[in-house]
């Protein structure tokens, strides 16, 4: 090989990998936003069994459920005990089950997936899938963001 | 763990009895104002960068008769432009998963003044302990209470020294990240 061909060549994996470098520093620069309707769930489980892990050790809880950078995304099963509708850009659902006096897993609902919801009535069962973000000592209430609803 | 169970379970079971009561005899109106979709939201002004976030999750507890006022945040509902920058957020600055809530025990002190019959903007200050990634501090917010149509919410606005609360920056970071951030606090109770 001529010595002007090995410059080319050192020349062009230098360059692709200039390239390969700007384009994943890029894509991590402007990492798009979690889309959680096509992300799988890490966990699957009820309104009731999800609050009780939080009550009964809410270190541990938090440490399973949330990640260094965030939330997990979670798959949560219960009976609609209340919809709220906080303010046009605010929608949660609160899941609940017919033995739990207290508490629940708040489904918050962002604005643009407010529409997707279709028809929902306060006493029908359903499953919400959304990143957790922690417990609410105060109300005894998981928190549950950027939810959508999933039909099986 | 069961006996815990069943202590938590007579713990409700009296206070059940207890608002039930309350309810029958009429002789307490039940005075507690509650919300779980109060916006908190921050922003740091540096010589680079300018950044903000908000959350719409926090969650407030409000006596009417005494002014107590209990605030819950769950820190990783802090929404940012980019998600990276939420990333770093949680991970490097507040360690969530660690300290996942920020929360204010304390009271509205002059809440006696506020007026909920009649429209308004009444001056407020809170006072009490600020938790955040564990550290407790005292402090006390200059804000304001606004009644309309039987509906209350609290604005306040304050300072937070990221040095008071174990929040360390890099050194090469610090022309994007301010020392001081400026927290807004917008917490709308529903009507009674």
């Amino acid at each position: 090989m001529k010595p002007s061909s090995i410059v080319k060549w050192i020349f062009i994996i230098f360059l692709v990998g200039v390239l390969v470098g700007a384009s994943v520093g890029l894509y991590m620069f402007f990492k798009p936003a979690r889309d959680i309707a096509s992300s799988k769930a890490e966990y699957f489980l009820s309104a009731s069994d999800l609050t009780s892990e939080f009550l009964e050790n809410e270190d541990a809880a938090n440490q399973k459920y949330l990640s260094a950078a965030g939330g997990r995304i979670i798959e949560v099963s219960g009976v609609i005990r209340e919809i709220v509708l906080a303010d046009s850009t605010n929608t949660f659902i609160v899941l609940a089950d017919s033995t739990m006096l207290f508490g629940g897993v708040n489904c918050y609902i962002d604005s643009q997936n407010v529409a997707a919801l279709g028809s929902i009535v306060v006493g029908e069962r359903a499953t919400f899938k959304g990143e957790c973000s922690g417990f609410i000592g105060l109300t005894e209430e998981v928190i549950l963001t950027k939810c959508v609803r999933v039909n099986h | 763990m069961c006996i815990n169970l069943a202590q938590r379970f007579m713990k409700k079971l009296v206070i059940v009895i207890f608002l039930l009561l309350c309810g029958l005899s009429g002789w307490s109106q039940n005075d507690r104002l509650i919300t779980r979709s109060g916006h908190v939201w921050f922003f740091s002004h540096a010589p680079l960068e300018d950044i903000e976030a908000h959350s719409k999750q926090v969650a407030a507890i409000l006596a009417t008769s005494s002014g107590m006022l209990a605030i819950e945040l769950p820190i990783v509902t802090f929404q940012f432009k980019k998600r990276l920058m939420q990333e770093h957020f949680n991970e490097n600055y507040m360690e969530s998963s660690k300290f996942p809530k920020g929360i204010f025990r304390g009271a509205i002190t002059n809440f006696q003044l506020v007026n909920m019959n009649k429209d308004g903007a009444y001056p407020a200050i809170a006072e009490g302990v600020l938790e955040i990634r564990g550290v407790k501090k005292n402090v006390k917010v200059e804000g304001s209470a606004i009644v309309k149509g039987g509906k209350l919410t609290l604005k306040g606005k304050f300072n937070i020294n990221l040095k008071d609360f174990n929040i360390k920056v890099e050194k090469h970071l610090e022309k994007n990240i301010a020392s001081t951030v400026a927290v807004n606090v917008d917490i709308e109770f529903p009507k009674k």
